[in-house]
Formats: structure tokens, sequence, C-alpha cells
């Protein structure tokens, strides 16, 4: 049974507005890790919010499908029911901050105060929760105080402290830097083999190229593409959607107009896939010589 | 956020305590019709709190940059100009200084002197979070807990957020700097941005606390222990009740 199945979704904010998502059927699987790219207003931010209940619940628009939680239909429960299956982080670091706590520790602990975990509990939670995302030596600052990338890896922290088994991410490296998106998505990896699945939405294709096994394209609110990685990123026709190509399927299709990539195999959407491809080749001219 | 976290016994009150504690030394000052002796009184004893909670020298500090301004203006102001002046003190090249005028300004600036003491053996003691959890607590809603405490936090966000904005209008060209004038009409730029970043702002905080539970339902629970006592809870209730009765008393005199 998939984690998240989703039928003939279709959703807009507003009766007369034209949809943000249009008949989107998917299922998740448990244990995926799952990129969802497309261009600006392409429905990305509104798919996180239909798998987390926040659509429609807290948008009144237009809703049509259904949208399932390890079988459970979010229409029949509210968003902070839902957030014990589905954690979601959104895109703004500062404005995912409480503002109900004082402290970074007091932060990561309100989830858990919530749903009336014991004081104890609540302490190894947060310090692990804290640790995990390198905050500990933040722990009594002021959650404001903190850089963009902390703040995200707190709101990341204050979601993972509740142990939801899906993780739902959107955008969530638009304000870091590169080694800081880069850190991130190893963070999201490291969940992922612990068990999590993980639903990310992302621009930067190469982090999606490296760290996901199944990337969905969306283009006008529908599905345009999904697969892996590889299939999916290295078409020349994800460029209409309005998704960049990888440096190394570029690189290699450069390298294939000049005879130096196999005709035959297929374009790289990663570095290690880019140096296989090279080796093959390599091994070829080694053999014809 | 005014709290200056040390040890002492004022710091380890129930925020209700403290809280119950200025409402009586308002109701004394305010409502129970004292002298200005019974007021000196009630002061020393107000002063007695801040020494002994450990707040003295900040608070003195506070204290100063409130009383002095209003000293130099109602002391001149009432002992030269109040309607019931009628006797002398002393005359100074025509200009006569009543005694009445005077002691209506002594009077006022140690009712004054009295509720502020007590606000900032408040303040200074009491960290907000204790506040916040204490109110969550007793009212039985997060929610309530949450409309104390986001203001508070959100002043801080704001100040940084108005900095930015401020140097970014700066960096285009606006002259945010100079002469009253300047700075009124320049503060439209500064407040527009503000103002819609906090709109848009609002929209996602609200997802955030969804997603963490805000509205689940059940017992919850607090990770800050604010610590209570029986003695406590009496001694609230005894003087909620002169709060309550000393000014009925007086007033039915």
């Amino acid at each position: 049974m998939p984690v998240i199945d989703i039928t003939q979704l279709s959703y807009c904010y507003r009766e007369n507005n034209p949809p943000v998502l249009q008949d989107v059927s998917l299922q998740i699987y448990s244990g995926q890790f799952v990129g969802i790219a497309g261009a600006n207003n392409s429905g990305k931010s509104t798919l996180c919010y239909a798998m987390s209940g926040v659509v429609p619940h807290l948008f009144h628009g237009k809703f049509s499908g259904n949208v399932k939680i390890n079988g459970i239909s979010t229409l029949e429960h509210t968003v902070s029911d839902i957030s014990n299956q589905v954690g979601l982080v959104l895109q703004k670091p500062d404005n995912q901050i409480s503002g109900m706590r004082f402290t970074v520790f007091e932060e990561v602990a309100l989830g858990l105060e919530n749903r009336g975990f014991e004081r104890e509990t609540i302490r190894k939670r947060v310090s692990e929760m804290l640790n995990l995302m390198e905050l500990s030596s933040h722990a009594e600052r002021s959650p404001f105080h903190l850089s963009g990338g902390q703040q995200q890896r707190l709101a990341l922290a204050s979601v993972l402290a509740v142990d939801p088994p899906v993780l739902i991410l959107d955008e969530p490296t638009t304000f870091l830097d590169p080694s800081g998106a880069f850190h991130l998505f190893s963070i999201l990896q490291k969940l992922q083999k612990e068990g999590k699945t993980i639903i990310i939405t992302e621009q930067r294709t190469d982090l999606l190229a490296a760290f996901t096994e199944r990337v969905i394209v969306l283009q006008e609110g529908r599905v345009r593409k999904d697969g892996s990685p590889q299939n999916v990123l290295t078409t020349p026709d994800i460029e209409t959607a309005g998704i960049g190509r990888t440096r190394y399927t570029k690189t290699a299709e450069l390298a294939k107009k000049n005879s130096l990539w196999q005709t035959d195999h297929a374009l790289p959407a990663t570095l290690n896939e880019t140096i296989a491809g090279l080796r093959i080749r390599k091994n070829t001219d080694d053999y014809k010589n | 956020m005014l709290f200056i976290d040390r040890p002492g016994w004022l710091h380890k009150l129930h925020p209700f305590t403290k809280l119950v504690l200025l409402l009586l030394s308002a109701a004394l000052a305010y409502l129970t019709g004292l002298s200005i002796g019974s007021l000196s009184l009630l002061l020393a004893a107000c002063l007695l709190l801040i020494i002994s909670g450990g707040i003295f020298s900040v608070s003195a500090k506070m204290v100063i940059r409130i009383f002095l301004p209003l000293i130099l203006f109602m002391v001149p102001i009432h002992g030269l100009l109040n309607p019931a002046n009628t006797t002398e003190i002393f005359s100074f090249h025509g200009i006569v200084f009543y005694r009445e005028g005077l002691f209506f300004a002594l009077k006022t600036l140690m009712q004054l002197g009295v509720v502020i003491s007590a606000s900032l053996a408040f303040v200074f003691t009491t960290h907000p979070a204790d506040l916040i959890t204490a109110v969550s607590h007793a009212s039985g809603s997060i929610s309530i807990g949450y409309l104390l405490g986001f203001p508070l936090l959100l002043l801080e966000s704001m100040r940084e957020r108005v900095v930015t904005i401020q140097n970014a209008q700066r960096a285009r060209g606006l002259e945010i700097d100079g002469n009253i004038f300047r700075r009124f009409t320049s503060l439209g730029p500064l407040l527009f941005p503000l103002l819609i970043g906090s709109i848009v702002g609002i929209e996602q905080r609200s997802i955030a606390l969804e997603v963490r539970g805000f509205k689940i339902h059940g017992p919850k629970t607090s990770l800050r222990l604010v610590p209570d006592s029986l003695l406590q809870k009496l001694s609230r209730r005894l003087m909620l009740t002169l709060a309550v009765i000393l000014p009925m008393l007086h007033f039915f005199r």
C-alpha cells in the first residue's frame, strides 16, 4: 500500500481562478526519496500542501479528488492530526519559527508539548534532534537570532522531533548557500536510510539527481514526467517545463557531439554517472588502440 | 526583553503572585486615599522589595530616567499653578510657590512611584516564557498564551526587519535621517514593506503552527516548569481580597 496515494487531485485557490493542480494522480511508497521539480507556479507548493492536509483545510479553495496518507483521507482529519503522519517544512526559514518560545531548545520541544509528551522524553528527544541538526551549541539562543540556514535546520528539527514517517519539504534550500543545501540533502538522505519517506520540491536539479531516487516533474499543475532522475532529468524536453538539466548532462551532451561520449550510452545526471560514461568511452578507445 | 537572569527570591515567585502584588500596590496607591505619610511607607516597602530581589541598580537607573523629567515638570507647575493653591511657602520676585500644589505633585509622584517600582519588580524578575506558561496552564488554552507571548517575541524580529528595510531603502537613495519632516516623509517607504512582509509571514507561520500540532486534541505538557506552592496560592487570594476590599471600604466610608 502506498504511504501517499493521490487520485485525480485538482485544486484552485479561488472559484473562478485557473486550477493550480489538475488531475494529479500519484503513489509514493514508504522509504522513497522523491524530488518534485517544476517552474514557478507549476503547483509544487500546492501539491505539498495537499499532501499534508493544509489544502483544503487552511485554504478554502475548490478541491476535488482524494489524498490518502497511509490509507486515511486528508479530508477527514485536521492538519494537526495529519502532522503525526506527515511533517511539513516550508520555504522561508524565519516564518516557520512559532513565535511562542524563547530558545531554540524550547522551539523544538513545542510539537512534543502539544502532544502531551513527558518532560524527560521531551528533553531527550529535543537533544537528539539538536545533535542531528548540529544545533546543540545554539540551544539557548533565541530562534530569531539564528542564520537562515540554522533556522531552516531548526524548522526541520522541530518537525522531526515528532517523528513523522513522512517528511515533506517545500523548497527548503531557497535561502541556503550551496554547501548548506548539500548538507541539508545529506541529512535527508540519512533520514531516508533510517526508514523515513522524503518528498522534496527543489529547483536545483543536480541535488535532485545526486540524492533522490525518483523525480516528478510538474508543469501547469499536471504531472509531466515521473521516473528515475537519470530518465527524467536528462531528457531535453524537461527544459520546456522550466527545469534546467544538470551540468553533467549538458557536458556529456557536448561530449557526444564531439564524439567523446558513446552514442549508445545514456546521458548522465550525476558526477558518478558522468565518470562511468567517460570510463566506458576510454576503455573502448584503449581497446581499439 | 527586560528580564534579568539572576538568583533571587523574587525570581522564584510564581508570575501570578507578582502580578497580584502589583495589582494590590496599585489599588493601595490609587484607590484607598492614602496620605503622603502612608504612601511613603508603601514606597519604602516597594524599595525594600527591589533591594531584596537583587534588582536595585537596574531599577534605580530606570526610575531616574522616568522620574527626573516628571519631577522637573510637575513640582514647579503644581507648586505655582494648581487651582487649589492657597498656602504660600515662599515667593521670589513676585512668583509664589504654594504648599497645596507641592503636596499634590508629591502625592501623584509617590503613587506613580509605587506602581512603577512594583511593575519593575515584576518585569525584571519574571521571564516572559514563565508568564506565558503560567497563563496557558491557568486558562487551559495554548492560544491565550500565544496571544500574550507572540507580540513580545515578534518585537525583536520586527526590529531586525526594520533595520534591513532601512538599509535597503538607504541603498536606493531614500533619505531617512535628518530633520523631523524628512523622517516623517520617509515613514511610508519603511512601514509598507514591513506591514506587507508581516502579513505574508502570518500565513506561513499559521501553517507552521498547525503542522506542529497547535490545535491537536488531548492533554498538553510543558517543558518549562513554573513552580507554585500552597503558601503562594493562599497569599494571592489574600492579596486579591485586600485589593478589592480596601478600596471598597474607602469608597463607602
